[in-house]
């Protein structure tokens, strides 16, 4: 095993985390980030409880670098794993060396396979040629307002909306933030229903 | 336009290094504009139109929705699925090639895995479960490398067996015989192709 190499992690660990990964993007309990709040990431709903340090882990350290090398188009055939191992370490036995490029590359395999790869390239593609701004922050702070005429207090939410022109660069962003009640809520989530329902076909 | 000229000649008579900078900000802000509203123009539904109509009622759009998806559905392209069926396929039988290198029953385990990912990529494909025989060859490779792969290290004939169902699944005009005789393989290279309860 090669010290401090990235996939280092035990097979059955990757494939349960990739298992885990999996059912929780299908019961729409984690959603891929792409080139929206993030370049390419995994938003994970926690209200289920948290999957586990170790899933945790190999999810943020092997998985996501493992799409983000798809996605960005990186040659990752067995000989370019090899190289770019070779690259980095130093003194690798033979045997640890060919190890962990076979551990490498079927890791690689597993999520090519298990993640609908192409359509994560299209979503990328899309972002990435578009010159459209893309959402690139979201926050809110909750906070109380006391109204005349008896000073009744009431909650709000002020949210802040950012975007940026490119993907995958650091650029100045445009920010919006807006006051809004829960009834307002209730609208924008109807109106996303309705650009929702547009985008898939009515 | 007029406001913008207006204030163009403003400036010209102050200070012409600060016109061209201003005058170049404006060139970049307009083409930016113009780039978005090129990428905006077709389909176009704007907010403001879908707000000034009246709310539609979105449980009536499901039934138009449910049709668009199976109109998607049928106009899939077979020439696509096909080649996504062979990709899979061919890059199954390069995995199992890296296999036979190695005589590790924990990089076998491995391999064992991945295949499988392989496989169950095949049985999402359409054409495979429009195909009786090659979903069957799917199943048949799945129990195989499944019930077999922690008894002991495949052989090389083994692998060569599996690799023969891959080709099988790339292949046109398959008969019932192909899948009986494949079974039949591979039973005689001592693999089991289905539990021993069955």
């Amino acid at each position: 095993m090669i010290k401090y190499f990235r996939y280092n992690s035990p097979w059955e660990q990757f494939e349960e985390a990739v298992k885990q990964l999996k059912d929780l993007l299908e019961r729409k309990k984690a959603f891929w980030l792409i080139g929206f709040l993030k370049d390419i990431d995994i938003l994970v709903d926690e209200s289920e409880g948290k999957v586990s340090e170790e899933t945790e882990n190999i999810i943020d350290d092997e998985i996501l670098y493992l799409v983000r090398g798809i996605l960005n188009n990186k040659q990752l055939d067995y000989e370019s794993i090899k190289r770019g191992i070779c690259r980095n370490y130093e003194n690798i036995p033979e045997e640890d060396l060919e190890a962990s490029v076979v551990s490498m590359s079927n890791k690689l395999e597993l999520v090519k396979d298990t993640f609908e790869m192409d359509e994560l390239l299209r979503r990328y593609k899309l972002k990435k040629n578009s010159v459209i701004h893309k959402m690139s922050g979201f926050d809110f702070n909750i906070i109380t307002q006391s109204l005349p005429p008896d000073r009744e207090e009431v909650k709000c939410a002020v949210i802040n909306l950012s975007t940026q022109k490119r993907i995958a660069e650091n650029e100045k962003e445009k920010d919006i933030s807006f006051i809004c009640d829960k009834d307002d809520v209730d609208v924008l989530i109807q109106l996303l229903q309705m650009v929702k329902t547009g985008m898939e076909g009515c | 336009m007029a406001k913008v000229q207006q204030e163009l000649w403003q400036k010209s008579c102050t200070d012409p290094q600060d016109l061209f900078n201003r005058l170049m900000f404006m060139k970049m802000e307009a083409i930016s504009k113009d780039l978005e509203n090129l990428e905006m123009r077709t389909d176009r539904v704007a907010g403001h139109d879908l707000l000034n109509s009246r709310w539609k009622d979105l449980s009536a759009c499901e039934e138009t929705k449910h049709k668009a998806i199976t109109r998607k559905a049928d106009q899939a392209d077979a020439t696509e699925l096909l080649r996504e069926c062979s990709d899979i396929s061919k890059r199954a039988i390069e995995i199992l090639s890296k296999w036979s290198e190695f005589q590790d029953i924990k990089l076998q385990i491995q391999f064992a895995a991945v295949i499988v990912g392989k496989i169950d990529r095949l049985k999402r494909n359409a054409s495979i479960q429009s195909d009786d025989i090659k979903r069957k060859i799917c199943t048949l490779l799945r129990n195989v490398i499944r019930l077999n792969v922690a008894e002991d290290l495949f052989s090389q004939d083994q692998i060569e067996l599996l690799k023969k169902g891959f080709m099988l699944l790339d292949a046109d005009g398959l008969k019932r015989e192909d899948l009986f005789e494949l079974n039949r393989e591979l039973r005689k290279e001592n693999l089991m192709t289905m539990p021993a309860w069955e």
